[in-house]
């Protein structure tokens, strides 16, 4: 029943006005839906449920249907994700070099597996398949910054230095 | 001519003979049926059920619809015969039952005494079928 | 039309069909799973390839792909076979193999086909599914393992229901169907994804592991809920209908069914059923055989008509033969106090639609609705009193674009349709609107008057409905109110639609005639494809009203009899398929009268509230227990058959009557339905247009597809008060349920089992109350605890109450008004 739809959207505790802001700009506006959730994602750094439910809501598109949506695309993350995001390169040239084991120090330090979230919400780990510097191998991206020819030891320091950081 | 006539005499004495007869002693002696018998039925079971699925192939391809099967959902969510009757004075033994079943839950044994005092003794219920 | 050749043969279809509907055309089936009639071609399954002479090099999915002149199609060849085998092989990589203990064996689309296509192996290996399944609710088990990814489920959710539950989720292998953040089903229950399900993902929880489809005998029939008249399969197996049979081949519901139709069936099976007569002896109601109980009722009227006088009160659930039956029983009796359902809500009917249109039925028949252009639905529940309608309208806005309009006190269903524009009103003001409306059209012209009595009049009683005035009071805006008027007269067909049943007590003739007024300045009445619909509420609403089951003469209504029973002045009451203390406004009063009246019988399935209170009480038949016919809203008569026998010595109403009648010395008999239908016809000429046994699956429409108006003329009708007071109360009828009887049928029970007060966000927060709080409920000096239910469909100050449960008394908050001033408290 939509009815207990509408109680989780009053039940969480988010602040919808930032999703309200968004949706305000593409009220009938046929096909937003993309735009709008990837505004949402941004202002919020993930998609929470009850914003969902207010789109749902507000572009009358079937909650169900938007679910459909955000599971199809890799693009959405559907949990609060970290503050700083390691994407582990696992393509052919990085395995080769021994990106498990940078993958598994990784895990280690932060205790975090692929798509895991620390939970000060600092770090989320991500194993991608290729992110295009295999002259670096083994090769891990920290949000915009890439370190590469990693070792366990440099992993290390990498990893410290943004446990440093805030 | 003569020749002949001693060969089948002989063939009939012989039977005479201790040991050579067909004929068995019944009710003393019995006879073994063949495996390919088809005799009474019966229900397999498994670890802590019957084998039995409740899927009504048996009733629905048995040509004397002798049998009654009733479904029901156990504990687990399974489907399971809460009964399962057969009613053997309308079986012909004909052994389609054991033909149709998807899962090998009923087959039929060597067991041929099957008369009784009663009606309601040829009713074989599920207990006595898993026996 | 376009020609076109397949497998040889010569085929002309209209060149909006597909491949696959032209080889159905001629008689060629093409294998398929996610087809459905009544769905949008989706090509998901692949089963349908064939080759296309004109499209050489690839196979062509035949249910998508429309025909084309000239076009040589072959459908089958080894080449096509290979592949369809191919894609049962990629198919069953998957898909679980527990047909013995699918319920879905027998009657599996992928079952036959695997035997069609003789698949006995796999060369491909693959994971077969592991997902846990969905038995969280009792109606709808899922079980995602044996889905096939046809989409059937979701898109009839979609594209018929309008409800939305289903999506593919994930990607690649892992795609699957599943509900918003995959949890368990929590929708209306409608069970149309049961229906459509091509394979046993989706099976009713209810029937699970009962029988084997081919093992139940199947009864057609009608459904004894609404006044919608759907057909609906009975599956009956040893006497006991076990399911309700999903059929789209016989009726005008497409095998569209709601949740009280699939799933309400069970109230047939209750235990509760009343098996043998009751008679109060001692003052308690004791067992008793049926001469002596028909003897003592006999007796009873008899004397009462000696006296002050009898009356009979009915419900509209009877059959039209058993309606007739009755009829001439009071004649018998000797009584004029003859009434049903209340004798207030279906005055619109026959006293509004008549001094209009002069004539009291609605005008077109339901398949006109989807291809209307212009819908507008007075009240929103529409969508949830007839919710099989509802899904005509969503298809009409989805396929054909139609626009909806809602003019309505609160948000439903129908407002979240796609494009549907809501007029929303306060409470019992929508008189003014439907009145602003017809102001517009006549102001600008649009108006159709040409032979329209009344127009003169109308002018002047209009004076003080513009658009600026009724903005003002409403909360409609003149700019919205222009605009409907206007789509309303520009569009080429148009339906109008509005609900009544005792749900709706007050303003019924009123809204009814305003209704009238705005569809013939429309030129509505009598257009081909155009209609006024007027719903009733039970399955007989439209027989009762066409065989006259109303005060005949000097006669009582209902109201007026129990007006006089409360002073004492009826003897007695006879109440046939009724509860009136539990469905009828003004609780208090029907107590009372109930109690003051010497004599009461009550003849029921079920020892209701008004049944406890009986003298007599005479045990009755379900409609899945007798034969007869029913006339629904779009005046179809249809046949209803029986498919099991009576519980114990429970009796058909026809029957009952016809032994009272005996005993009062009548040659009343029941002939059988079709030599009582015969006579009918005789009495109403409108039934008269074909004999029992012609009526077809698709029953019969008295008065034809588009009935013409008797007489236009509109007839001036005041607008609405507005009801002051902080809280004003609606009161009427929940999705799940219909009338009272469904509070004794699993299904809707299982969906909404408890009677609730709905208030909007806004005044919860105001009042400081969370979902399932009681809140205290008071008007009319009765206070009542109801649980609240806060949603978004309400606007604030407004509170919904559903008449449904006996418990609630609901019934004493409101004495036959729209809305009631209400004081609302923790």
């Amino acid at each position: 029943m939509s009815e207990a739809v509408e109680t989780t959207v009053e039940e969480q505790d988010i602040d919808l006005t930032g999703a309200n802001q968004i949706l305000d700009k593409y009220t009938d506006f046929p096909g937003a839906l993309m735009p709008v959730l990837q505004e949402i994602q941004e202002f919020y750094g993930y998609i929470p449920e009850p914003t969902v439910h207010l789109a749902a809501e507000r572009l009358n598109i079937y909650t169900s249907q938007i679910y459909g949506v955000l599971t199809f695309y890799a693009q959405f993350h559907l949990e609060p994700r970290g503050k700083y995001i390691i994407r582990v390169c696992m393509g052919t040239a990085c395995h080769v070099k021994g990106a498990t084991r940078i993958g598994d120090t990784i895990k280690d330090r932060l205790g975090v597996g692929h798509a895991e979230t620390t939970e000060d919400l600092k770090f989320t780990a991500e194993y991608v398949a290729c992110i295009g510097a295999c002259g670096m191998a083994p090769v891990i991206m920290v949000n915009d910054a890439t370190y590469g020819s990693l070792t366990v030891q440099k992993t290390d320091e990498v990893i410290k230095k943004y446990q440093q950081m805030d | 001519m003569f020749k002949a006539f001693a060969k089948g005499l002989s063939i009939t004495f012989k039977h005479m003979l201790p040991g050579h007869s067909t004929t068995v002693q019944y009710p003393s002696v019995k006879l073994k049926p063949s495996d390919r018998f088809r005799g009474l039925h019966r229900l397999v079971p498994s670890q802590d059920r019957e084998k039995c699925v409740a899927c009504y192939l048996c009733p629905t391809v048995c040509p004397a619809k002798c049998i009654t099967v009733e479904a029901a959902e156990n504990d687990k969510g399974e489907k399971y015969p809460k009964v399962y009757t057969i009613d053997l004075l309308r079986c012909i033994f004909c052994g389609y039952c054991v033909e149709a079943c998807p899962v090998e839950a009923i087959e039929m044994t060597g067991a041929y005494e099957l008369a009784n005092y009663e009606r309601e003794d040829f009713q074989f219920t599920k207990q006595r079928l898993l026996k | 039309m376009v020609n076109l050749t397949i497998d040889g043969k010569q085929v002309t279809v209209s060149k909006t069909a597909t491949i696959y509907e032209a080889a159905k055309e001629v008689g060629i089936s093409i294998p398929v799973l996610c087809y459905a009639k009544k769905l949008m071609p989706y090509g998901a399954c692949r089963f349908c390839l064939v080759q296309v002479e004109q499209m050489k090099g690839r196979l062509i999915p035949a249910c998508t792909t429309p025909v084309s002149e000239g076009m040589v199609v072959t459908t089958i060849s080894d080449e096509i076979k290979k592949v369809r085998k191919t894609v049962m092989e990629f198919l069953l990589v998957n898909h679980v193999l527990d047909c013995p203990v699918c319920d879905k064996g027998g009657e599996c689309d992928l079952q036959d086909l695997a035997y069609e296509l003789e698949s006995t192996s796999n060369r491909f290996e693959g994971e077969k599914f592991d997902l846990p399944t969905d038995e969280v609710n009792p109606l709808i088990e899922r079980n995602m393992n044996r889905c096939v990814l046809c989409g059937r489920c979701a898109r009839v959710c979609d594209e018929v229901v309008g409800y939305g539950s289903y999506s593919f989720i994930n990607r690649g292998f892992e795609t699957k169907i599943a509900t918003a953040y995959d949890r368990g089903l929590s929708c209306e229950f409608c069970g149309q994804c049961v229906s459509m399900c091509p394979v046993g993902a989706i099976l009713p929880r209810p029937f699970k592991f009962k029988a084997r489809p081919w093992q139940l005998k199947e009864v057609d029939s009608v459904c004894g809920y609404c006044g919608n008249g759907c057909t609906l399969t009975l599956g009956v197996l040893n006497n006991k209908v076990e399911t309700i049979r999903f059929n789209d081949k016989i009726g005008v519901n497409d095998g569209n069914l709601c949740v009280r139709g699939r799933f309400g069936y069970s109230y047939v099976n209750h235990d509760e059923r009343l098996t043998k007569p009751l008679l109060r002896k001692d003052g308690e109601l004791v067992e008793a055989e049926w001469d002596e109980a028909l003897q003592v009722v006999a007796d009873g009227l008899a004397n009462a008509q000696k006296g002050q006088g009898a009356g009979i009160l009915s419900g509209a659930r009877l059959t039209n033969e058993e309606l007739f039956v009755l009829k001439q029983f009071a004649k018998t009796l000797g009584t004029q106090n003859l009434d049903h359902s209340g004798g207030e809500c279906y005055k619109g009917v026959t006293e509004g639609l008549k001094e209009t249109i002069g004539i009291s039925a609605s005008t077109g028949t339901f398949p006109q609705i989807e291809k209307a252009n212009v819908i507008l639905a007075i009240r929103s529940d529409f969508y949830e009193t007839h919710p099989v309608v509802g899904m005509v309208v969503n298809q009409a806005i989805r396929r054909n674009e139609a626009k909806l309009l809602v003019l309505a006190d609160k948000r439903g269903k129908l407002s979240k349709l796609p494009g549907a524009k809501t007029l929303l009103t306060k409470p019992g003001l929508e008189l003014d609107i439907l009145n602003a409306m017809a102001r517009v059209l006549l102001d600008e012209g649009l108006a159709q008057t040409e032979g329209v009595d009344g127009i003169a009049d109308l002018q002047a009683a209009l004076a003080n409905f513009s658009p600026a005035q009724v903005a003002e009071r409403t909360g409609v805006s003149a700019e919205q109110l222009q605009a409907a008027a206007r789509q309303l007269a520009g569009a080429k067909n148009s339906a109008i639609l509005m609900a009544y049943g005792l749900p709706y007590q007050g303003l019924n003739k009123e809204l009814a005639t305003a209704a009238a007024n705005l569809a013939l300045l429309a030129g509505i009445p009598g257009r081909e494809g155009s209609g006024l619909y007027l719903c009733g509420e039970k399955a007989n609403s439209q027989g009762a009203i066409d065989l006259g089951i109303l005060p005949q003469g000097n006669g009582m209504g209902a109201q007026a009899m129990f007006t006089a029973a409360a002073a004492g002045q009826l003897d007695a009451l006879y109440v046939v398929g009724e509860d009136p203390l539990s469905s009828y406004p003004d609780r208090d009063r029907i107590a009372k009268a109930l109690d003051k009246v010497p004599f009461l019988v009550v003849q029921d399935l079920f020892l209701s509230p008004t049944a406890q209170q009986a003298d007599v009480v005479l045990p009755a038949t379900s409609f899945a227990e007798k034969d007869g016919t029913f006339t629904n809203a779009e005046r179809r008569i249809q046949r209803v058959r029986r498919g099991i026998s009576s519980p114990g010595q429970a009796r058909a109403d026809g029957a009952i009557l016809t032994a009272l009648a005996g005993k009062l010395g009548s040659s009343l008999a029941f002939t059988g339905p079709a030599a009582i239908f015969a006579e009918i016809g005789k009495a109403v000429p409108a039934y008269a247009t074909c004999s029992f046994n012609e009526i077809g699956p698709q029953g019969v429409v008295w008065g034809g597809e588009s009935l013409q108006p008797a007489s236009r003329k509109v007839v001036a009708v005041a607008g609405g008060s507005e009801v002051e007071g902080d809280f004003r109360l609606v009161t009427g009828s929940a999705l799940y349920h219909s009338g009272t009887v469904s509070t004794k049928a699993k299904g809707p029970m299982a969906v909404l089992a408890e009677p609730y007060v709905e208030l909007s966000r806004e005044d919860a927060k105001a009042l400081k109350v969370a979902d399932g709080d009681l809140l205290k409920v008071a008007g009319n000096g009765v206070e009542l605890k109801l649980k609240a239910k806060v949603g978004n469909r309400l606007p604030k100050g407004v509170l919904f109450a559903p008449y449904h449960f006996a418990e609630a008394q609901v019934n004493r908050l409101y004495k036959g008004e729209a809305v009631i001033a209400v004081k609302v408290s923790k």
